[in-house]
This record gives C-alpha cells, structure tokens and sequence, in this order.
C-alpha cells in the first residue's frame, strides 16, 4: 500500500496530465474567471506541446549548467586548480545576482528573439547551487576513506571516478534539484522574448485580462516543479541511503 | 626487509621526524610506539609515500622506494588505518577486492582471495561478501579493513592504530587474528600504536618514538630490562614491568616437568594470563597442555615469580 503522500503525487500527476491533453473537460472549473465570452482554457496552442518545450528548455540548461559547475568544482578541488577557488566562486556568484531579465535583455540584441537569450539566463543562474554543492560534496569526504583511496595505489583519476564523484553524488544532486526548480519557475519569463514557453500562457493571460490563463500556466509549472522536486528528491534518498546511513 | 635510512621529514620549521634509522626484519612484526605527535604516523606513511621525506632514503629489499611509480609501490604494500576507512558505496566483496581489481586480477582469482581472506576472518562469505560496510559491527568492519589490505598478498603491511576504535574485547581478539594471520602469510609487518599493552603483545621489536627520534629500537624484553631513556621507562609504567615482560612469553616456555592438580592451561597463553590463572584458583601450580589436549608438565607461581624478576 502506497503512503499518502505518494497517492497525492499520483493524484497531481494524473490531473496535469489529463488537463495537457484534454484541457476542454476542465472547462467548467475556471468558467467563473472569465469576463462573458472570453475562452476559459488556452486556446491559443497545445498546452502539451508548451510544457514539452518547456520541459526541454529546462532540461538543456540545466545540463549544461551541471556539466559546466560540477567540472568547475573538480578543477577546483584537485591541486592543480587550488588556485582558481576564489575566481570561480565570484564568477558563479555573479551569475547568481544577475537578474535573469537582465541577462535576456542584454542577450537579445546578440542573439535575436527565441530560446537562445532564455537557455543562456537559465544556464548562468542554475550554476551556483550546482557549484556549492559540488564543492561541498567533494570536500567534505571521510577523511578515512581517501586516505584508504590513496593508500590502495589509485591514480588520482581513479579516486575522482570511482570514490569521491560517487560519494559526492546525493550532494551534488541536491544542488542540481534546486536549478531545476529554479529554473522551472525562471523559464516563464523567457515568454517575453519569444521563447516557447508555458510563460505564453501567462502573458496571454495578462494581455487579454485572462484571470483563467495566467492561473493555468502558473499551476502547471508549479505542479511540474513540485512532482520533479520530488522525484529527484527521492533518487537522492536511495543513492545517500547506500552511503552514508 | 625495510630500511629507514637517515629519513628526516620537515614541515616548514618543525621537523616531525628527525634522522631516523631503522632496520625491519622479514616475516617480523615491528612496533612503533609513542605518544602523539612524536612523529610515528609520518615515518610509516613515508614507506609507502602517502609522505615524502625531506631528507633521507627508504628501501625496501634493498630498492629505493622511489624507483617505482606512487601508486605501483603502494598497491604492493597493504595498508590499514583506525577507523578502517571501507568504501561506503561498495560492498565488502568490493572493498576486499580493491587492490586486485586494481592490479588487473582475473575475476576467478579475486573471487576465490576475497572468500579465502572472509573464511580467514570469521565471516561466512555467503552472508557477508553482499553486505556493505554500515550494515557491519565495528570489529567487522575492521577486519574488512584489514582483509582489504591483504588482499593482493603483500610482503609488507603497514597499520596505523588499526585497533583504536574497537572496545577492548573485540581489540584483543583483533590482535590475536593479527599474530595468527602473520604466521599464515609470513607479512612483514609494521604497526604504529600507542597502546603499550598492544606493543608488548604483537611485537617482536618495537621502536619507541619521542619527538622524532627513535630513542629506542630493540627486542621488548630488552626495553623492559633496560629502557634507553626515562622516557621510555616512563612508556613502559615501572610497575607495569614484571606483568610486561611475563606478557611476552607463553606459558609453554615456563612449563616445568611434574604435574599439578587443576584445569590445565593452554600452552599458548602468555605468562601474565598463566599467573593471573594460578592467582585466582588459589594454587601454586597448574598443569599445562598442548594444543592437542596432552599434558606437557606443570607452571608453578614460584617459576612465574623468578621469571618476572629482573633479568641480570
């Protein structure tokens, strides 16, 4: 028997399911929202083929943002990149406290409109949860166990690949669920500057004075942020549970 | 055969360990004793380069220990650590198997070593080869530390305070798998502890380190009946030293011919435990037997007595 919360999350998963691919069945719920006459339900494309891309976008960036951070944290965690800490955490940090809108607007004029400026605000604000967890991760290892690493004869290679990335692993998934929920939100806004987002159904929502849209797109992303926060959540718990219990 | 030649280690201004020369027999279990921070852990990480000597050399069968590769030269000596230092994400099989996989074993071959070294510990393979390490007591896990370092049959073993975690009943029958092991495989052996106790018991030399010195390098009986040092008498506790150097020996040496009432002694348990038998029941001599249950003569209390004395 499957816990509560467990039922609730299939619960969520089949309503959203059901409301991309047969969004005219909820029709009636957000009626009461709508002037007279106006469309209760997006129908100004498939709200499926939004999240979809949606979903993409996120996922694009946020592997890249992982492949870059989690290759950062190791230079910086071998010897030879010591060095490089301080630099690589200010460049990281800027990319934090840079607003997002700031970075589509200054990347418009580069690369036109479409999902080129959102992947590049999605990338740089994703990189400083994946980096500080990554760094944690790495150096907060058993002291015991690389001393045992190193002590067994394996390469430095060997140890990254076999002993360290695999124990830092719960850690560094942390950090990357964090950018993925982030970056579920943040996407919306790639909308403005023509990306294909489920930010479309929003600013439909506002142009037209649509209570109904805006309330769709948000409570579709937040479903999807909450059922993939979850799940990554509960790969976390079985990958940490072999490790450290 | 291991040789200390002249290793000094400097960190900055302070020297850690300073000129120190040492022999180590094959086959022999040397121990290295003192307090903490005299410098002993950075002398026995110095023969399989976990440090590098500031000055100084250290050859092992007469080879420098620098002509090979850090890692080939490590995966030849086995090395074991307090708090055992298992690889959380990997099971026991895999943890024994470490250095052999590393080394290009064949799967058959790792596979037979790593249920021989479990069977050799105690722990049934079947049951304990799948688990992983926080499934396991602390004594078993230290002896999947220990198996681990044994694993691709090393002429040298190298352990630092592989005991100190364990509670005193599990540490004494972890010593005595230790002594049984060394005789199995003939490993050389150096051990750094801080345990007097432990020295005495395992050891066929022990070093006593102070400040980065070795102030004395000699059989332990030698070092009871003339310790080098106040230091080293200090280590040894003066009143500690009949009980010591009878700790050394087994009843089997001290047997006398004759015979005793009482339940006879093993002949492998050291004098001290003989006395502490013959103390206990009352009498002032008990019968001592061999391995196979025949009797061998009698140990008396007064045989015990002379040979706590001071030797002259």
């Amino acid at each position: 028997m499957p816990s509560l919360p467990t039922l609730l999350r299939l619960a969520v998963f089949l309503v959203l399911l059901a409301f991309l691919l047969q969004p005219g069945l909820f029709e009636p719920l957000f009626e009461p929202l709508v002037q007279e006459n106006a469309p209760a339900v997006y129908n100004r494309g498939s709200l499926f083929w939004l999240t979809l891309l949606h979903l993409r976008t996120v996922l694009v960036a946020t592997l890249a943002a992982t492949v870059v951070a989690v290759s950062l944290a190791i230079l910086v965690t071998r010897e030879v990149g010591a060095e490089f800490l301080p630099l690589s955490r200010s460049l990281v940090n800027i990319g934090q406290t840079f607003p997002p809108v700031a970075v589509l607007a200054l990347s418009v004029p580069i690369f036109g409109f479409g999902e080129k400026p959102t992947l590049i605000a999605l990338f740089l604000y994703g990189l400083l949860p994946i980096f500080e967890n990554a760094l944690t991760g790495l150096t907060t290892l058993p002291l015991a166990v690389i001393e045992a690493a190193r002590g067994a004869g394996m390469t430095e290679r060997q140890r990254l690949l076999q002993i360290e990335l695999p124990l830092a692993l719960p850690v560094i998934l942390t950090g990357i669920r964090l950018s993925v929920v982030i970056s579920l939100a943040t996407a919306t806004i790639g909308s403005t500057v023509a990306a294909k987002t489920l930010g479309e159904v929003i600013i439909a929502g506002l142009q037209s004075n649509n209570l109904a849209f805006v309330l769709q797109g948000g409570l579709i992303v937040a479903a999807l942020a909450v059922l993939i926060h979850d799940m990554l959540q509960a790969l976390e718990r079985t990958l940490a549970g072999r490790t450290h219990a | 055969m291991i040789e200390f030649d002249r290793v000094t280690k400097r960190y900055d201004e302070t020297e850690v360990v300073s000129d120190v020369s040492l022999t180590v027999m094959p086959h022999t279990i040397t121990v290295i004793v003192g307090t903490s921070g005299s410098g002993k852990t950075t002398l026995i990480r110095m023969v399989n380069r976990l440090v590098e000597p500031t000055s100084g050399m250290i050859r092992i069968d007469g080879e420098d220990n620098r002509l090979v590769p850090e890692f080939e030269l490590r995966r030849r000596i086995g090395y074991a650590i307090q708090g055992h230092g298992l690889f959380p994400h990997r099971t026991v099989a895999e943890n024994i198997a470490t250095v052999p996989t590393l080394l290009g074993w064949e799967r058959a071959r790792i596979r037979a070593k790593v249920e021989e070294l479990l069977t050799l510990f105690q722990l049934d393979p079947e049951f304990f080869g799948p688990r992983y390490p926080h499934e396991l007591s602390g004594g078993q896990q230290q002896r999947v530390g220990v198996a681990r370092a044994l694993a691709a049959e090393p002429n040298l073993l190298l352990m630092d305070e592989p005991f100190g975690a364990l509670d005193p009943i599990i540490r004494a029958k972890a010593q005595d798998d230790l002594l049984a092991i060394q005789k199995h495989f003939g490993t050389t052996i150096i051990l750094v502890t801080h345990d007097m106790e432990e020295a005495f018991h395992l050891a066929d030399r022990i070093a006593v380190m102070d400040k980065g010195e070795v102030v004395q390098h000699g059989a332990p009986a030698e070092m009871l009946v003339r310790p080098a040092t106040p230091f080293v008498e200090e280590l040894i506790g003066a009143t500690e030293r009949p009980f010591r150097l009878l700790a050394i020996e087994t009843a089997g040496d001290a047997v006398e011919p004759g015979a005793a009432e009482g339940t006879p002694i093993p002949e492998g348990l050291s004098q001290r435990e003989a006395l502490s038998e013959l103390l206990w029941s009352g009498r002032s001599a008990l019968p001592v037997a061999a391995a196979n249950g025949s009797i061998l003569g009698k140990i008396s209390l007064d045989g015990l007595v002379k040979r706590a004395a001071r030797p002259r």
